[in-house]
């Protein structure tokens, strides 16, 4: 295994508002494409500006390629961030804002003209050197920004939701160049982002953050199909979540609720039979049954269509709302009619087990 | 049709005629051939003429100009640092430190003028244009520090983390970003304090003594022995460059906000 690029031991971090970093560690491999997610005021935006030097952590380290760069000022740890609202300077030309990191570092003005080029050329912005930021457009600001950041070769690029204020068209697009990007350059990448979507789309390993701890960190993959907790289920891909207690039948763990029992799959460590037991499915893995079957009963509440899936929200005896999603809008199921639904073990996994949930 | 109401517009005629009519009656007995300044006899250029060769004239108006050079450059740079100073920084206290940075645009002047006076007898100082540089400064700063904060307070701060991010220390930030994006308050506010200078009288009877003479002093103690049309085409020319300075800092602070945008 290589060395970490980037170390972020217990790292905390507390404002005059209250605590935002409740000691927090991280891993990041060189080369990596990874994501912090979570919603607003989760601390990911402190993360970033941690590991940036923009901002102090109370207590813990931060180390770049090896090196403690935990005192360092932001100008000498050779990481570079991609601002929310991009930051580009008003009153600098498109060159003038990609040069001005490597004018600092004093390279020839021959190499800082092939460089900026090279830049705009990487970001799709060719001959664009001369236009004042005012007259881009926000895709293009946005383009500007992350060659300001790249010219300079930085070993970590920060990107502190780099899309959030783009149309949605923009933004799968520049996901894709994101992509395509980072590949390219090899850099690794720290990108923020509350979009799960984006988040599962673009990283190599996605760290799903709340009130400052990391709930869970693993790839895409992992983190959908092995929720660790009931909220990394629901944040990422909205899982459903079905409560009751633990049984063991054939030898096997079963979810026991409403009377109806259905084996499950448990990653961890297997709660005893009679213990409470939450367990996380994802919509599209819910399955109906026909009548007379054994399975779990719901009535039918709701029928829409999204992005070419059919959604039924049921709802079961206890109130519980449980979706049920399909491919395909043929469905004959109406509101108000009542079902019963069951699902597959191994798309059932535990995300909480024993007495005290 | 829509129908208009006439009262707005007769309204701003009202409030600019009684502005601009005493300005308006000043410029034309410049003009004026006769020595008093209620009749009119026709036109003539006389009194500017007279206005241009007298020496005492001509040294009131260097002085003048060195007062309002020196005094608004030394306010725009106290006034700058201070602002930035006020704006970037947090301490307990700050609310009424920025409270009484101002306060000398509320003194009233003659106030000023004796604290003023007061202060340099007491450190012995000799009156002159080092106390007429000191006072000017001291209430100009102001000026300087309420536009250069509302300028700082409209700018975002990720400039200069930006900057930062990319390698820049602490001076060349602010070199390179905060004082370029700052400059279009610091220009106005200068040209500010350059016409409070240029124009300021009651302070400065206060600390000029009496080897010095500015050229609102020198109307004003050419008043106190008559009124010649001289004084007034000496008036039409004070107006007229303080109009200009006023209308360059109103273009400038607009080029800033433009380039902002």
């Amino acid at each position: 295994m290589s060395e970490p690029i980037l170390e972020l031991r217990n790292i905390i971090k507390t404002f005059s508002e209250g605590p935002v970093l409740n000691g927090i560690s991280l891993s990041v491999e060189p080369g990596e494409f990874i994501t912090l997610l979570g919603s607003s005021g989760c601390g990911k935006t402190t993360t970033l500006r941690i590991v940036a030097g923009l901002e102090t952590c109370d207590s813990g380290r931060v180390l770049l390629e090896g090196r403690d760069v935990t005192d360092e000022p932001p100008e000498r740890r050779g990481v570079n961030m991609v601002f929310q609202n991009y930051a580009l300077f008003p009153h600098m030309s498109v060159e003038a804002n990609i040069a001005y990191g490597l004018k600092i570092r004093r390279r020839s003005r021959a190499d800082i003209r092939r460089a900026v080029a090279d830049a705009l050329a990487l970001v799709q912005l060719p001959g664009y050197e001369k236009r004042m930021p005012s007259e881009l457009s926000g895709g293009q600001r946005q383009r500007v920004a992350i060659a300001r950041a790249v010219v300079n070769e930085p070993k970590v690029l920060l990107l502190d939701e780099p899309l959030g204020a783009l149309d949605l068209q923009l933004r799968r697009q520049m996901q894709i160049e994101l992509k395509r990007l980072q590949k390219q350059l090899g850099i690794t990448f720290i990108y923020i982002t509350h979009d799960q979507e984006e988040a599962l789309n673009m990283s190599d390993r996605i760290a799903v953050m709340k009130n400052g701890v990391f709930q869970q960190i693993g790839s895409p993959a992992e983190i959908y199909d092995r929720p660790k907790n009931a909220y990394v289920a629901r944040f990422v891909g909205s899982a459903n979540i079905l409560k009751g207690t633990a049984e063991t039948r054939d030898g096997r763990l079963c979810l026991s609720s409403g009377g109806v029992v259905c084996p499950v799959t448990c990653y961890g460590a297997e709660p005893r039979a009679g213990e409470a037991l939450t367990v996380a499915v994802r919509s599209e893995y819910i399955d109906f049954l026909p009548e007379g079957a054994e399975g779990f009963p719901a009535t039918v509440k709701e029928k829409s269509f999204a992005g070419g899936m059919l959604r039924l929200a049921l709802e079961r005896p206890g109130g519980e709302e449980i979706v049920a999603s399909r491919h395909g809008i043929d469905s004959d199921l109406m509101p108000g009619e009542s079902v019963r639904f069951t699902f597959a073990p191994e798309h059932a996994v535990v995300v909480e087990a024993g007495d005290e949930t | 049709m829509k129908k208009r109401s006439f009262f707005p517009s007769f309204y701003l005629i009202l409030i600019t005629v009684i502005m601009y009519l005493p300005i308006l009656f000043v410029m034309i007995y410049s003009v004026n051939l006769s020595k008093l300044s209620s009749v009119w006899t026709g036109f003539s250029l006389k009194w500017y003429r007279d206005l241009f060769r007298d020496r005492n004239v001509g040294t009131a108006l260097v002085n003048s100009l060195i007062l309002g050079g020196v005094s608004s450059l030394a306010a725009a740079v106290i006034g700058t640092l201070g602002a930035i100073g006020t704006a970037r920084t947090s301490f307990r206290g700050k609310g009424a430190m920025e409270y009484i940075a101002t306060l000398p645009m509320m003194t009233p002047e003659i106030i000023l003028g004796m604290i003023f006076l007061a202060f340099f007898s007491l450190l012995g100082l000799p009156f002159g244009m080092s106390t007429l540089i000191i006072s000017h400064t001291a209430f100009c700063i102001p000026y300087v520090f309420m536009q250069v904060k509302a300028r700082l307070a409209g700018m975002d701060k990720s400039y200069e983390e930006a900057a930062r991010d990319l390698g820049a220390g602490r001076a060349r930030v602010f070199f390179d970003i905060t004082l370029p994006l700052i400059m279009p308050g610091i220009v106005s506010g200068m040209l500010l304090s350059f016409a409070m200078s240029f124009d300021d009288v009651v302070i400065s009877i206060f600390v000029t003594g009496v080897s010095v003479n500015t050229l609102p002093i020198l109307i004003y103690t050419q008043l106190k022995t008559g009124v010649t049309p001289k004084v007034n085409a000496l008036c039409t020319l004070m107006f007229l460059a303080t109009l200009l300075i006023v209308v360059l800092s109103a273009l400038i602070g607009r080029l800033g906000n433009k380039k902002k945008a």
